[in-house]
């Protein structure tokens, strides 16, 4: 049933042209490479203005983005701290902004959600905001938004336990990555070596799983209200899907690992009770993905899946990406 | 020298899960002999570099040899530094693995030949045995939480290794969320050793203890223990992890995974001990575990299930050993436990056999008398207590009822909120 339920809400979803993709990537490229003035201020808002354009069927959503595009844009340094606060919970996307995300999700096809996970334009924005102006980055301002950022983290990982989808389970732990990098880029120097890490192990790490999930689903969607049994017809997705996950959720050998450890000590210099939220995350994440992995992977085939290989160019990108992020993980000081 | 012995043992014991891992990366087709010969020398080498490092301390007169490598991450004031520990406790515990793994792996070789996804098993296994040789000697909590993070990993996938069964499965995504409550445990604790200790090696536990904090940390060890050890109330998982591998089951719910909650404990003593109230608390969790796992255990119907209860009752007394400061006789539990349990699980598979052939298996059963219990109680209430235990007096319903299932109703609400505002998954039908 909520296989056909997937089928049907993709089909209402319009496929994102070239252009529009495009023009997206630009945003993401501008968002982090734009310097200070007027060119950092259009950087910052121009991937959420790009995104207002591609949700114009639902207005309201369009004009959110749009507005969270003009936020973003209008603050930089010597912003006051309140305005500061009030800007990245909602250019963070922090609970309860991340139902603008969710709206955007509704209405764009997966790709564009990936290059979300992958660009990070709330993290670029927050990043640059707090490099143009470290004082934002240590003061009471600094330590509210991280409490709201590791509380936006639990609640995204907690998401993901109860997410119909596979693409969106993984998703929600990707995004609850974003939260604790967010966290991460208000904890000082040591926070945000720690948040550039996490973010090259999510990148790498939420890359692999979705373009496993996309593989597995391009001949039918898959919901996870059942088991679907796939170990034994695509070994290949099972054992990237399975190494992937453990390292994208902080398992030793991975970036995430030390990411998280040193992240999770700047927090703890800041606030002790951020830290619990923190581990809470954490926790709720990894249930996240493997309830994911379950679902796809466990249990007896349907007997009309055909057994399948992965492509094997696909396969060699998938475990390119894996290699660096145990690359990564082995050599934690040239990634923080 | 002793330096160099840990360093060989450890590149030994890292080596065969990274090779069998790498060359599952590079060309994705891993020979089950290969993966299996991996192990095989992984496990003799373990063996062969735990008795040299045995003979390398008893050579010499220091009670403790701490061992520290270069940091691995250094930032400000944190840093990550490998640090070990040759000591009485830790060679006891590597002893016990080097003996337990070797007879695991020759074990498996047979059982696991020929079948599907035996590489997997390979690796899964040579990484649990990375993960306790690192917990074996680590000299701080860093390393003991990788070595921790490992086992764990290692066991859920362990678990529902047969993966075409999806309980087996389920049941692994049950172990998981106690794992991770005891991981949770371990972390606020190990991170806040390095925030508020002078020193957050276990060498300098005894000074630390007199930090304000200490007792909070040490209630956090404790918990972290109860998950791995299966103790109450986190013992739920215990018996649903009885659907891998007989093998993996040995070595990991009879042998080696499960012992690790009184290590860490007999590990970190110097913290917990001057607080009686940690103690009190980790004797009554062990007694109450024993006589609950006892109780249940005399009503499961199969073998490692009962075999699994078995062991969660003498884990139980050694919590109570650890608590009244009985460590060296805690020691020796653990060891008779894990070499008894190891081969009661081996044999399980064979026990209807071992029933039929073997006059010693089973005699207990060909001649039960009435216990004590079943002559002191009357019968109405040993009705009741064996309908109890049958249900594991509730334990994992009620956890579920009033823990797991509110928690996920959270989730479940807030996912509803987004369809609220943009509408359900599936959009209004346009058209015609």
């Amino acid at each position: 049933m909520i296989d056909v339920v997937l089928r049907e809400n993709e089909a209402s979803r319009p496929r994102t042209g070239a252009a529009a993709l495009a023009a997206m990537l630009g945003a993401l490229a501008a968002a982090w490479l734009a310097p200070a003035g007027p060119a950092g201020r259009v950087g910052a808002a121009l991937p959420f203005l790009v995104m207002a354009v591609l949700a114009r069927r639902r207005p309201m959503l369009a004009a959110a983005l749009a507005a969270v595009g003009v936020l973003a844009g209008a603050t930089t340094e010597g912003a006051a701290p309140a305005w500061f606060v009030a800007a990245a919970w909602v250019v963070g996307a922090a609970f309860p902004f991340h139902l603008v995300h969710e709206g955007l999700r509704r209405e764009v096809d997966d790709v564009v959600m990936e290059l979300l996970v992958l660009g990070q334009p709330g993290v670029a924005w927050m990043h640059r905001v707090i490099e143009a102006d470290p004082e934002l980055g240590e003061g009471p301002a600094a330590q509210l938004l991280l409490r709201i950022f590791v509380v936006s983290a639990v609640v995204q990982a907690g998401l993901s336990l109860v997410r119909r989808s596979p693409g969106r389970a993984v998703g929600s732990i990707a995004f609850a990555q974003t939260s604790l990098i967010l966290a991460g880029t208000c904890s000082g120097e040591v926070g945000w070596s720690a948040a550039r890490a996490l973010v090259l192990s999510a990148a790498l790490g939420s890359a692999v799983l979705l373009a496993v999930v996309g593989d597995l689903e391009r001949n039918r969607r898959l919901g996870l209200d059942h088991d679907h049994g796939l170990a034994a017809v695509a070994p290949d997705h099972h054992w990237i899907f399975a190494l992937a996950g453990w390292l994208f959720v902080g398992m030793p050998g991975g970036i995430a690992f030390f990411a998280e450890d040193l992240l999770f000590h700047a927090i703890l210099e800041r606030s002790p009770v951020g830290t619990m939220f923190f581990v809470v995350a954490m926790g709720l994440g990894v249930v996240g993905f493997f309830r994911v992995y379950v679902a796809l992977f466990a249990g007896p085939p349907d007997r009309h899946e055909a057994p399948r290989r992965m492509d094997p160019a696909r396969r060699r990108v998938l475990v390119l990406l894996l290699a660096l992020l145990v690359l990564g993980g082995l050599t934690p000081g040239a990634t923080t | 020298m002793i330096t160099t012995i840990v360093a060989a043992l450890l590149v030994v014991t890292l080596a065969a899960p990274a090779l069998i891992g790498l060359l599952a990366l590079a060309t994705g087709r891993v020979p089950e002999k290969l993966a299996g010969g991996a192990a095989v020398l992984q496990s003799v080498l373990v063996a062969g570099g735990v008795a040299t490092l045995v003979l390398a301390y008893l050579r010499q007169d220091a009670p403790v040899v701490e061992v520290a490598f270069p940091p691995l991450l250094v930032h400000a004031d944190y840093s990550w530094r490998p640090t070990f520990l040759v000591d009485r406790l830790s060679l006891s515990y590597a002893a016990l693995v080097s003996v337990v793994y070797p007879t695991v792996v020759r074990f498996s070789l047979d059982q696991m030949h020929r079948e599907p996804g035996a590489t997997r098993y390979w690796l899964l296994v040579t990484s649990f045995a990375a993960g306790l040789m690192l917990i074996s000697l680590s000299g701080n909590v860093d390393v003991l939480y990788v070595g921790w993070e490992l086992v764990g990993t290692c066991s859920v996938m362990l678990i529902g290794f047969f993966v075409g069964q999806a309980r087996a499965a389920h049941n692994a995504l049950r172990a998981l969320v106690y794992y991770r409550i005891g991981d949770a445990a371990l972390l606020g604790a190990a991170a806040w050793m390095h925030h508020a200790f002078p020193a957050a090696e276990f060498s300098h536990f005894g000074e630390d203890s007199t930090v304000a904090t200490a007792k909070i940390v040490a209630a956090a060890l404790l918990l972290a223990t109860l998950a791995k050890s299966a103790q109450l109330p986190l013992s739920p998982w215990l018996h649903r992890a009885m659907e891998g591998p007989a093998a993996s089951s040995a070595i990991f719910y009879g042998a080696l995974s499960v012992h690790l909650g009184p290590f860490l404990l007999l590990r970190t003593a110097g913290l917990w001990l001057p607080f009686p109230g940690i103690r009190w608390a980790m004797a009554a969790i062990g007694l109450a575990t024993a006589l609950y796992a006892s109780t249940v255990g005399r009503t499961r119907p199969d073998a490692k299930t009962a075999l699994a209860y078995a062991t969660m009752t003498q884990l139980g007394f050694v919590f109570v050993e650890v608590a009244a400061g009985l460590h060296t006789l805690a020691l020796v539990h653990v060891w008779a436990n894990a070499g008894l349990r190891t081969w009661q699980f081996l044999r399980s598979s064979s026990l209807i056999q071992d029933l039929q052939d073997n006059p010693l298996v089973g005699a207990d059963l060909r001649l039960q008398r009435r216990t004590a219990w079943a002559r002191l109680l009357p019968a109405g209430a040993q009705r009741t207590i064996y309908l109890a235990a049958l249900r594991q007096f509730w334990l994992d319903a009620l956890q579920w009822r009033f823990v797991a299932a509110p928690v996920l109703a959270v989730f479940e609400g807030l996912a509803r909120l987004e369809d609220r505002l943009w509408g359900p998954v599936l959009p209004p039908k346009e058209g015609p």
